[in-house]
């Protein structure tokens, strides 16, 4: 249809011979190209229109094709309408007016349009209105030349639009740069060490207040001078010159660049330089942010602090005990060398494979039962003092280095005075005080040995007398060889005793408990003592029997011991009692006398080896001072318990316990 | 001292001291005795004498020599191996060790007339 009415309009023109349609004609037919000029306009590219300025509202009286072809109406659409059909709700005010004023005033108008096509598409329209006038210059005809220029004002729109936003951006990001300078000064004032921004020929664009507050500078002094004349050329040090030379043409910053110089104004200080180099966005220089930290307190006080830290590692290292500093769940956290020297040889099994980072408790559990129980009982005595459930801890242990020979060490076990706990090990080496020790036993023993030999021999000498003298009716002689023999005895006796001395220190006393009736053996023994001392009275409260656990030989020798003391202590013809009993499920033996008493301070040390109390005129009693000492290591290792009871001048009761044998009571 | 008929001792003591009264002893309970201070001379006693010991009483530690070793030759010699051996001695370890060595008893120093009367007679005939 469409092509058909475009077609019949090209006919129409293109034979010239529509006579309804012939605008330009005038009455002399001067129009002889006319027809050539028609088939022109019609096949232009651009839209052309015709209106008649001589009818009302200057209707479209021609149209061509690319007219019809741009707004997309028909032609009969076209012919006879205004041209204002093509404009819509978009198409500016101002662009109509200068339409419309033109036509009125019968001008020619160029202007870019908004103008709608049939299907409402919009479209930018370059039209040209021309008037077309008579001879008498009245305006008889408007001729409209358009072109659809959308592609192209779209571009232009879109540069413009392009232009705006890049314009916008720039504002805002000038303020932003602002801003940011604004932002950046703020921060670096807040920031306590001296700052300065230098630029890149090193000159200072700004400092903080704390610069100048710490050099006691003004700003006028500073600002835009060049950082090695500021305060004297304070800061003209070639090393620090040559850094910050480098700072921006090989974008090398440093750190921590350490300058002890006098300040004319502050005195001789240590500052930690470190330089940066930043570059504000948006802004192309480069500059160097220079910051400077007064370290002089603490430099100071790390020079001192490791002074003093030398000094504890010289001490830790000179001390030959070898020690270690355990953390709270027992792992090396530090060692002196005695004890790093000991590791690396690895002698020592508890100290072996004992290095920083290992834990010491599991090092030590890792050789528990390789030969002696030392190791569990040091790591159960390490755990005690780590829980604070003890506050020191000491274990004397033998120890064999292979190729060496064998070595005694002391551990001791200190909790460490710090916040987080730990514990200090130390292993002394005690070797040359245990062979001392040693000798000293071994003395002791040898002494005791060859004591005897000679006793033995008095005592077959004096008894082999006696009997001589008896036959011989030296009645007399044969008494003082009696008393002599006394003396053998107790001679003996102290022998003995020096000898059980020996052993407890050695670990030798050999106790042997066997189920046996404790009443037995103490009555037996009070008689004895009683037959031999007819001045005192010995008396025995007891139950018929009481079965306990003790070895015979060994309690004997306590009950005579206590009993003997007793009845020395005592006035003629006092009463020593005797008690056996059980109390809280053991056996209690109970020597009492009515002697003067021991005093509160000497009941503390009576068990003591070799202490002899005084009496109260300040005299000791014969005696060196065992018998006591050996009985109570005699029922210690009963696992019993001895302790005595005294008022002062009103005598003393020494009493011990031993474990009961099951309560059985033996026929 | 020579060997004499009725039944003797032969004590093995290097003290002189010890060896004298314990002579003096088993002649009060009615031993006869000899005394060798050496093993060298123990063994020559016992090779001259016309009768064997009844019993030899012999210390533990004889000097530079020791006493268990004389004792287990001695107990297991063909001709004296019979002879009862009582080891005595001031040291606690060799009552262990002397039955080890073939000894028939112990006798721990130090010890008086009663005590070495009481473990004789489990060996000898009563004299007295």
């Amino acid at each position: 249809m469409e092509s058909a009415a475009r077609g019949a309009a090209s006919e129409d023109l293109g034979s010239g011979d529509d006579q309804s349609f012939r605008p330009f004609e005038d009455s002399d037919g001067g129009w002889g190209d006319q027809a050539l000029l028609l088939r022109s306009i019609a096949n232009a590219r651009n839209g052309i229109i015709l209106t008649d300025n001589g009818r009302v509202d200057n209707p479209i009286i021609f149209a061509n094709d690319a007219f019809a072809a741009l707004v997309g109406y028909e032609r009969d659409e076209i012919i006879g309408r205004n041209c204002r059909f093509l404009q819509g709700p978009e198409t500016a005010l101002a662009d109509r007016q200068k339409l419309r004023d033109a036509i009125t005033r019968g001008e020619a108008v160029h202007l870019e349009i908004l103008n709608y096509r049939k299907d409402g598409t919009p479209f930018w329209n370059d039209l040209l209105i021309s008037p077309l006038r008579d001879r008498d210059g009245r305006v008889t005809h408007f001729v409209g030349n358009q072109i659809d220029v959308t592609a192209r004002k779209e571009a232009e729109l879109a540069l413009a639009r392009e232009r705006d936003l890049l314009e916008q951006r720039v504002r805002e990001r000038t303020i932003a740069i602002a801003e940011q300078r604004d932002e950046s000064q703020a921060i670096a004032e807040t920031v306590r060490e001296p700052l300065l921004v230098l630029d890149e020929r090193l000159h200072v664009r700004w400092a903080n207040r704390a610069f100048y507050s710490t050099f006691r500078v003004t700003a006028e002094a500073t600002e835009g001078q060049q950082i090695f004349t500021l305060g004297g050329n304070q800061w003209d040090i070639p090393q620090l010159r040559e850094l910050l030379e480098r700072v921006l043409p090989e974008h090398e910053s440093f750190d921590d660049f350490e300058v002890e110089h006098a300040f004319p104004s502050i005195g001789r200080r240590i500052m930690l330089l470190n330089a940066r180099q930043v570059r504000l966005r948006g802004q192309q220089s480069r500059q160097i942010l220079l910051t400077m930290q007064d370290v002089t307190e603490e430099a100071r006080s790390a020079r001192s602090s490791a002074r003093q830290s030398a000094l504890t590692s010289a001490i830790l290292t000179s001390l030959p005990a070898h020690i270690a500093v355990l953390s709270q769940r027992g792992d090396i956290i530090a060692v002196n060398e005695a004890w790093d020297r000991f590791a690396v040889q690895g002698g020592v099994p508890i100290e072996q494979d004992a290095f920083i980072g290992v834990n010491y408790l599991r090092t030590l559990e890792g050789v528990i039962g390789d030969e002696s129980d030392d190791a569990q009982r040091a790591s159960e005595g390490i755990r005690r003092v780590l829980a604070q459930q003890q506050s020191s801890f000491a274990l004397e242990y033998p120890c064999d280095i292979p190729g060496v020979g064998q070595y005694w060490f002391m551990l001791q076990v200190v909790p460490l005075r710090h916040e987080e706990g730990g514990a200090v090990v130390m292993h002394l080496d005690i070797t040359e005080r245990k062979l001392i020790e040693q000798r000293k036993d071994d003395f002791i023993s040898m002494a005791s040995h060859e004591l005897k030999t000679p006793v033995t021999g008095l005592q077959l000498g004096a008894q082999v007398l006696q009997r001589r003298l008896v036959r011989l009716g030296l009645a007399d002689e044969a008494q003082t060889v009696e008393r002599l023999r006394g003396q053998i005895t107790r001679l003996s006796r102290l022998v003995e005793e020096l000898l059980d001395v020996s052993r407890i220190n050695t670990g030798k006393l050999e106790i042997a408990p066997v189920p046996a009736d404790l009443v037995a053996v103490v009555r037996e023994t009070a008689e004895l003592l009683q037959l031999n001392s007819p001045g005192h009275a010995v008396e025995l409260a007891a139950p018929a029997a009481l079965m306990a656990l003790f070895d015979r030989d060994r309690i004997t020798q306590v009950v005579i011991n206590l009993l003997s003391n007793a009845i020395k202590y005592s006035p003629a013809g006092s009463t020593v009692e005797v008690a056996v009993e059980t109390v809280d499920g053991a056996v209690l033996v109970s020597v009492r006398d009515r002697g003067l008493g021991i005093s509160p301070e000497h009941q503390a040390h009576i068990f003591d080896r070799f202490y002899q109390a005084p009496t109260p005129q300040g005299h000791t009693y014969p005696g060196l001072g065992m018998g006591l000492y050996i009985s109570s290591e005699i029922v210690r290792q009963h696992d019993g318990r001895i302790w005595v009871e005294s008022d002062e001048g009103a005598g003393a009761t020494f009493r011990f316990t031993l474990p009961l044998a099951g309560g059985e009571v033996r026929p | 001292m020579t060997a004499r008929p009725s039944p003797w001792v032969l004590v093995v003591e290097d003290d002189q001291g010890i060896a004298e009264n314990l002579v003096l002893a088993l002649d009060e309970l009615g031993y006869g005795a000899q005394v060798g201070a050496t093993s060298d001379r123990a063994w020559a006693i016992l090779d001259g004498a016309r009768a064997l010991p009844a019993l030899i009483l012999l210390d533990f530690l004889l000097s530079g020599e020791d006493g268990l070793a004389l004792c287990s030759a001695l107990k297991g010699h063909p001709r004296y191996g019979q002879i009862a051996v009582i080891v005595m001695s001031a040291h606690p370890g060799a009552r262990a060790r002397a039955p080890q060595a073939g000894a028939d008893d112990f006798l721990p120093k130090p010890f008086d007339l009663d005590r070495l009367d009481a473990i004789l007679a489990r060996y000898l005939p009563v004299v007295r």
